[in-house]
């Protein structure tokens, strides 16, 4: 017999479909019922009881380290990660294809971030992250064959095929951002039209622990603070930038503490329960009212920076084998499951087979997708929501110019 | 709400959703999966199998490295993607140049048993790869044909765009006026719209230019306007269908030419040199030297005199001395040369101390009429001289060949012939 949790089951977030919102949107439900109110029941709910070093404080308390959850909850969490992994697996295996092609970032190892943050905050709130965006996209409501499309460059891409692995935007997703650290004043601006429409809702936004020493970020700090914006500077501090060590590109590695005025967290990013936790603390802070809060994910990752990077020059093979057999996320919150009695061994395998799937079916069906139609038009349609068109776009030289009504250029004959 | 859920969803995602109950009853769903030649990096196209670290049947995890690759810039390892077991291994240690994406071995799930398992039909076996460059290559050739048809294509536009008649076409309805035509237009009260439909257009892409408009009103003739734009279309490609290769015949030919060329322009620069020829009757008294070194001092002092005469009219009413001085070149620049040559008509010498000219010529005249009473000794005491003057007038001044003028007119005063 399957549990409440399982048959709720959708392994898969539905894609742009309003399923999956509905799904989370039941789950969070549970959450917020779990405290004392009627409609759930007791056997569904579970308290979660974190280790000490999950979190470290600067100039704050940090959050409980026990809290009540559903088991349905803990289950999406777990569905979301595989189906994440198994897509940036995919992504690996269609990169060495040679069917994705230029630039390929890949979250293997960071998963419990993604997850861990869409899990604990609600469709109103924005996510804004680097280059490293595919489980983000795929979190905030894009499904998986779209982001596979988008990397092969088919039409059916989440941005049509023209966007590629950094450029993937959802509903509340501002996207992949190409320029290192370059998110991180956008975010402040999202988090800043948070506060100005007087809305209950915060932006996460997400930079790596190379961006962190980018002077837009400390502008943004500065900024956010003094207008005491709800914005949550997450950092994800996967321990390596492109090809050198944290330690070695940053004076202090203490990323929660880079705020100085801001407040500070340091979570342990493997761990996805101490990611949800936080998150959610996260964003109750930035809610209340309390301005800006600077924190770390102190994450890894198993594969290089990105495809062209073989990621074992600058450490060893040993040390990677070691994190994932020991700190892995999916693996983690497994043993959270089996011990909460959540799910039976059989049943997680039966989850990671199907998922497996899954994804192997979605990525088929991309690959068969129609490339987009070579006609120049294409070139144009999204620069503006349709309908707000300028008359025509200026392109380099008079000839480029786009007339949007002709559907052609301006000046050419 | 189980039921409007599943409704809810997507077809495939329905199929999942049954596959998924069935994956709970047989575990034993999945076939082996191929594992093909992996692109190590963006512009690898083949590689070479150094060494497998697993045997067939044995167990690895993620990350574990899988095979050692190489390519023609290194040796890299493969790491394995998912916990696994190999199921077959089709490309031994040691192979060499196996394009990338054909299938070297076969992986299964750690738990699966390799006696049952299923191999999938291999869509990328060598020999398929192999042949399939053969495929491409009649594929090549129609694109190189298709290449070769628009070429010629473009060039039969080339051949017809240069007739004359092809050279006003219609006006380009599209297109922003330039301020020229668009202002022309209007001041004939023209629309833009008339206009871009009655006037042809000679610019590029059917843009109309100014010349079009006024070749439209007659202001300009029609063959001006196609003359323009047939330049213009001349100029558009660098023709170099007229070239030739050097002869070795042309050489000497060559080597000819440099001195015409010299010889024409020494003929170009010539001077302009004005002669003046004056006589000169000297009292016998007067020897060649004393005349040849007082007339060195006399033309002297006329070279020195024309050249600080200014040549202008100060009493004029449109004399402004700034002006001038901005206007006239270097007055210390000499507007012109003198060389001279003194001939004795008769050799007859006489010295004399006396150096001036005008007083060796008042001298003669004044002897004249005191000599007439005897005229055969006047006859003889008269010595007869030519002077021819040179002067080689500086080109490059306006006012020279004015000054030169003025020279000539004052030596003149000297002819007493």
């Amino acid at each position: 017999m399957l549990t409440a949790g399982l048959k709720r089951q959708s392994i898969f977030r539905g894609g742009r479909s309003a399923l999956h919102r509905r799904g989370l949107s039941v789950a969070r439900g549970f959450a917020s019922a779990a405290k004392g109110k009627s409609g759930v029941e007791e056997s569904d709910v579970v308290e979660v009881q974190l280790p000490e070093s999950s979190f470290e404080g600067y100039m704050l308390d940090v959050p409980d380290l026990t809290y009540k959850t559903t088991k349905g909850t803990l289950l999406q969490m777990y569905k979301d990660m595989i189906i994440v992994r198994r897509m940036e697996m995919a992504c690996d295996a269609l990169y060495k294809a040679k069917k994705i092609r230029g630039f390929c970032h890949l979250s293997v190892g960071q998963e419990a971030i993604a997850v861990g943050i869409e899990n604990a905050i609600t469709k109103r709130d924005s996510v804004i992250t680097s280059y490293r965006c595919h489980g983000f996209t795929y979190m905030r409501g894009a499904s998986v064959q779209s982001v596979l499309a988008e990397l092969m460059g088919k039409r059916s891409g989440v941005s049509y095929g023209k966007g590629g692995s950094m450029h993937m935007y959802a509903p509340g997703f501002y996207g992949g951002n190409g320029i290192v650290g370059a998110q991180v004043p956008l975010g402040t601006g999202l988090s800043f039209a948070h506060q100005y429409r007087n809305e209950d809702a915060c932006s996460f936004t997400l930079y790596g622990d190379g961006a962190s020493n980018q002077g837009q970020v400390f502008e943004s700090f500065n900024m956010a603070k003094l207008w005491n914006l709800p914005t949550v500077f997450a950092c994800e501090n996967n321990k390596y930038g492109m090809g050198t060590s944290a330690s070695r590109s940053s004076a202090m590695t203490e990323y929660f503490k880079r705020g100085q005025y801001i407040p500070g967290l340091k979570v342990n990013g493997m761990d996805i329960l101490a990611v949800y936790q936080a998150s959610r603390f996260a964003k109750d802070w930035c809610v209340s009212g309390n301005g800006p809060l600077v924190l770390e994910y102190e994450t890894y990752r198993y594969g290089g920076h990105s495809m062209s990077d073989p990621g074992t020059t600058y450490r060893t093979r040993d040390e990677i084998q070691h994190m994932r057999s020991k700190n892995d996320p999916i693996a983690g919150l497994k043993m959270h499951l089996l011990e909460l009695g959540i799910a039976t061994e059989e049943e997680v395998k039966a989850y990671d087979k199907a998922a497996r799937k899954y994804v192997d079916e979605q990525v088929e069906l991309a690959d068969a997708a129609p490339p987009p139609e070579a006609k120049l038009s294409i070139l144009f349609e999204d620069v503006y929501v349709k309908g707000t068109e300028t008359p025509t776009l200026r392109g380099r030289i008079t000839d480029d110019t786009w007339d949007f009504e002709k559907q052609g250029f301006a000046n050419r004959g | 709400m189980l039921l409007s859920a599943m409704l809810r969803l997507p077809n495939a995602a329905l199929r999942y959703r049954l596959t998924t109950r069935c994956v709970h009853n047989t575990m034993r769903i999945l076939n082996a999966q191929a594992f093909a030649m992996p692109a190590m990096s963006p512009t690898m196209e083949k590689g070479g199998i150094v060494e497998w670290k697993y045997k067939v049947g044995d167990i690895f995890s993620a990350g574990d490295v899988l095979l050692e690759v190489e390519t023609d810039k290194a040796q890299i390892d493969v790491e394995a993607l998912d916990d696994g077991k190999i199921a077959k291994i089709i490309v031994e240690n040691g192979a060499k140049d196996i394009p990338v994406g054909v299938t070297i071995a076969y992986l299964a799930d750690v738990n699966d048993d390799l006696s049952s398992l299923k191999f999938p039909k291999d869509s990328s076996s060598i020999a398929e790869k192999k042949a399939t460059p053969k495929q491409s290559t009649p594929n090549k050739g129609t694109t190189s044909r298709k290449e070769t048809s628009r070429v010629s294509s473009t060039d039969s536009e080339k051949s017809t765009g240069i007739g004359s008649t092809e050279l006003l076409q219609k006006a380009n309805t599209k297109q922003t006026l330039l301020p020229s035509v668009a202002q022309l237009l209007a001041s004939r009260g023209i629309t833009k719209d008339e206009a871009l439909e009655k006037i042809k257009s000679s610019g590029k892409n059917g843009r109309l230019l100014k010349g079009d408009v006024l070749a439209y009103f007659g202001l300009i003739p029609k063959e001006s306007v196609v003359n323009i734009a047939k330049y213009i279309k001349s100029g558009e490609q660098l023709d170099l269908s007229n070239i030739e290769f050097k002869k070795e015949s042309d050489k000497l030919v060559e080597q000819q030419k440099p001195k015409e060329n010299a010889k024409e322009q020494t003929v170009r620069s010539e001077p302009i040199i004005i002669t003046e020829q004056i006589g000169l009757k000297v009292p016998s008294n007067v020897t060649y030297e004393q005349l040849s070194s007082s007339l060195d001092s006399f033309l002297d002092e006329a070279y020195h005199f024309t050249h600080e005469q200014p040549l202008t009219n100060i009493r004029s009413d449109f004399y402004d001395p700034i002006f001038e001085h901005l206007v006239t070149p270097s007055p210390t620049e000499a507007r012109f040369d003198v060389t001279y040559q003194l001939t004795p008509v008769d050799t007859e010498l006489n010295d004399c101390a006396q150096n001036d000219i005008f007083d060796l010529l008042s001298a003669s005249n004044k002897s004249i009429p005191t000599q007439r009473g005897n005229e055969s000794d006047t006859e003889t005491s008269h010595n007869e001289y030519i002077l021819t003057v040179n002067v080689q007038v500086n080109e490059k001044f306006s006012d020279s060949k004015g000054k030169s003028e003025r020279f000539i007119n004052y030596l003149k005063q000297l002819n007493t012939v």
